[in-house]
């Protein structure tokens, strides 16, 4: 999962139609067990009065479109040396939330692509003085690093500002309020619970940035509220855990077992590798689904909810093709891979609610030029992590 | 999508004659900007004013069309127009927005730009061109930038590189060597005979136990393995091999390589990284395979250089085919250097012919 909440919002489509929520409630009431539901067991509060909808996202781009914007923005950015990747990534993200639909109204995406170039510029030119640090002074270089590590923080407080503010639906911006001091202490308290703890705290210490990320989020005057609980994280890092405990149980009896044959053959080997890849690659999608629905599912934006229902295998077949499809093609395929998964994630995206989603412009933020100009100085460099 | 959109693009009557000139109209959606409600709306062009009426067909605002600002066309998304006080139309009428923005002569570079983007002959041209461009950075481009890069660190900087290095090598591959100080000691004299011939960096050898093979480090060291000496039959084919790794020195293989490398692996995953959640596997891919290409590279390099520098010190060039080939028969895999197993060599047979045959050069 990724900090792109806004993004991840807009980034939708196609849904499976007009499945009343009050079906698709019981439905899930039936089937808490399953483990991708990622805490539809215990959903958020709800309250009467925001109506019985269900509105599905859904996603109008195609592959064939957006392959030409691609091929034309990789030429562009490879013409100019680079420089043009900033309007690339501008005009990527516009057609994302452009095609990007929910109630009759797309997504926008606002940024402003001097600012990202900008952004780039100082941060593209700080990491090469660092790299080239490294063969004059051992000293310097470390000096450096530890201000990379200092600035981590901040910086991806501002890339959450910037993206945040630069994402809009029916004209009204979303907002990031998150302060990096906040962060910064947090990183620290959490970073050391993880070790103090020989790892235990880290379900916890994840529960608890993602909260950080997510619950400073806000649409207009609307605040996001999020109300997962580290119980869930912790059920399903146990379970990616274990799935990969798994995989290095079967590469660890591949090899004593078949040692003999495996060196041999290289089909053998190979078939080890693929059998180690493929439990490891299914608790990679199981815990991108299983944190992705959390996310949504645990999500209230004034009285609204939201339902993602993202399947591990429907994850991990779509991976595994676009893999495929990437790497046959040589890259050629990387838009296709883009879209399917745009499309996929929108297909299994709703909001729960009634259709007229009324917000307020943030005075704060309206007036508060400073939240997203300051932000734009910089630009989005980029920085993301998962959580 | 919203059903005033839908209408919108069915009844648009941007061709549709009107009082005066052609009239433009479309169907949009408006929102004020204070808050997330929806107005269906009706906007039409009048006089240099764009005219924003409600549903009820009442009129709810002018802007002079001189001061819109229309999004760009990109693919069949949404355009949006802002107007001056923060407010936004939004339609899929992409027929009447394009007249409005040649009626007021403006949004040509964009126009261009979606031209370019939705023409299948431009399209196929890129690929053709991002192709060559692709194939040609990464048999020369890379290669050679790393190669000017490389080249123009000063000496100490460079040798500098590698500090450090034999005693991490000592504790994780190599044990202490067992030949005597006095085989010890006629090989370090042959070998400072041989780098007399090359004045340009201070060599220095050191002899370990571990695998036939020999290293270089940027610095200059150049490590033979107990097991490389008891291979050769002759001590010219331990210098023939020493000469090679001179080479390696001499072009500055190590600091290449990995710039060649980070370039790569920068670059793939600034294409590829986006596209896919799991990208350090995808991406990591043409980083490993280029590296095998680059490491290639270097080896036929450091051979002719070896060849050069054996002839200027008068030592016969089939040394160095005869220890390769007998390093291919007694220990395959051996001849090539330890952190390559997965790379592609050029096969050792015709390493050896290709460097016999530079005699006659």
């Amino acid at each position: 999962m990724s900090t792109e909440i806004t993004t991840n919002v807009g980034e939708s489509a196609i849904a499976n139609d007009t499945e009343a929520y009050a079906s698709s409630a019981s439905r899930y009431g039936t089937r808490g067990s399953d483990a991708t539901k990622g805490g539809t067991e215990t959903r958020a509060p709800f309250s009467p009065e925001e109506g019985s909808g269900r509105a599905p996202f859904t996603f109008t781009g195609s592959a064939a479109e957006y392959f030409r914007i691609w091929i034309v923005n990789v030429a562009l950015s490879v013409i100019t040396l680079g420089v043009y990747s900033a309007w690339a990534k501008v005009r990527t993200k516009q057609y994302f939330y452009g095609h990007a639909h929910l109630h009759g109204s797309s997504f926008e995406y606002l940024a402003d692509p001097v600012s990202i170039l900008k952004g780039r510029l100082v941060v593209g030119g700080f990491l090469a003085l660092v790299f080239v640090a490294q063969y004059y002074s051992l000293g310097l270089y470390l000096g450096l690093a530890l201000l990379v590590l200092l600035l981590t923080p901040y910086l991806i407080v501002q890339g959450l500002k910037f993206r945040a503010h630069n994402s809009a639906y029916r004209n009204v911006r979303f907002g990031f309020t998150g302060g990096a001091g906040e962060l910064y202490a947090l990183l620290a308290r959490m970073g050391l619970l993880t070790v103090v703890t020989l790892g235990f705290g880290y379900p916890y210490a994840q529960w608890r940035i993602a909260q950080f990320v997510i619950a400073n989020h806000q649409y207009g005057n609307r605040r996001f509220a999020w109300y997962a609980k580290p119980v869930h994280y912790y059920k399903i890092l146990w379970r990616a855990v274990a799935l990969q405990m798994c995989a290095a149980f079967v590469i660890v009896v591949v090899f004593i077992v078949g040692r003999d044959i495996l060196f041999e053959s290289p089909a053998a080997l190979m078939l080890g590798g693929a059998a180690f890849y493929g439990v490891s690659a299914w608790g990679f999608a199981y815990t991108q689904a299983a944190l992705n629905n959390l996310m949504y599912n645990q999500l209230v934006v004034g009285w609204h909810r939201f339902e993602s229902s993202l399947a591990t295998l429907g994850l991990l077949k779509l991976y595994a093709t676009n893999l495929i499809g990437i790497v046959l093609s040589l890259g050629l395929l990387i838009p296709w891979a883009m879209v399917r998964v745009a499309r996929y994630r929108a297909e299994r995206l709703a909001f729960l609610g009634s259709a007229e989603v009324l917000v307020e412009k943030d005075p704060a933020l309206a007036a508060g030029r400073s939240v997203g100009e300051a932000a734009a100085d910089l630009g989005d460099v980029g920085l993301e992590f998962g959580i | 999508m919203g059903s005033a959109l839908q209408e919108g693009s069915a009844r648009s009557d941007a061709t549709q004659p009107g009082p005066g000139a052609a009239a433009i109209g479309f169907a949009a959606n408006y929102y004020d900007g204070n808050s997330s409600r929806v107005h269906p709306v009706r906007a039409t062009v009048v006089a240099g004013m764009l005219v924003t009426q409600g549903e009820d067909g009442k009129v709810m605002r002018r802007d002079p069309v001189a001061a819109l600002l229309i999004s760009p066309q990109l693919g069949l998304t949404v355009r949006s127009i802002r107007l001056s006080d923060g407010a936004k139309l939004e339609t899929d009428d992409h027929v009447a927005i394009d007249a409005l923005e040649r009626q007021r002569g403006t949004g040509g570079a964009h126009r261009v730009l979606h031209r370019i983007e939705t023409n299948w002959r431009v399209t196929a041209a890129s690929v053709v061109v991002m192709v060559a461009i692709a194939t040609a950075g990464f048999y020369w481009g890379v290669p050679a930038l790393a190669r000017r890069a490389a080249l123009a660190m000063p000496d100490a900087l460079a040798y500098d590189l590698g500090r450090g290095t034999l005693s991490m090598l000592d504790r994780a591959w190599f044990k202490p060597t067992e030949l005597t100080p006095a085989r010890r000691a006629e090989l370090e004299a042959k070998f400072a005979e041989l780098a007399a011939y090359y004045p340009h960096t201070p060599l220095r050898l050191v002899f370990r136990r571990a695998m036939p093979n020999a290293f270089a480090l940027p610095d200059g060291t150049i490590i033979v393995t107990d097991e490389l000496v008891a291979l050769a039959e002759h001590d010219d084919e331990i210098l023939a091999v020493v000469a090679h790794e001179i080479g390696h020195v001499h072009e500055r293989h190590a600091l290449r390589m990995a710039i060649e490398n980070s370039v790569v692996a920068l670059l793939a995953f600034t294409y590829i990284g986006d596209a896919t959640q799991a990208s350090a596997l995808v991406a990591s891919l043409p980083t490993v395979l280029a590296n095998g290409h680059f490491s290639r590279t270097h080896e036929l390099e450091a051979d002719s250089f070896a060849s050069g520098l054996l002839k200027r010190a008068s030592i016969p060039l089939h040394r160095f085919a005869d220890i390769l080939r007998r390093l291919d028969r007694e220990v395959p895999g051996a001849s090539e250097s330890m952190n390559d197993y997965f790379s592609s060599h050029p096969g050792t047979e015709e390493r050896a012919r290709r460097f016999v045959n530079s005699a006659s050069r």
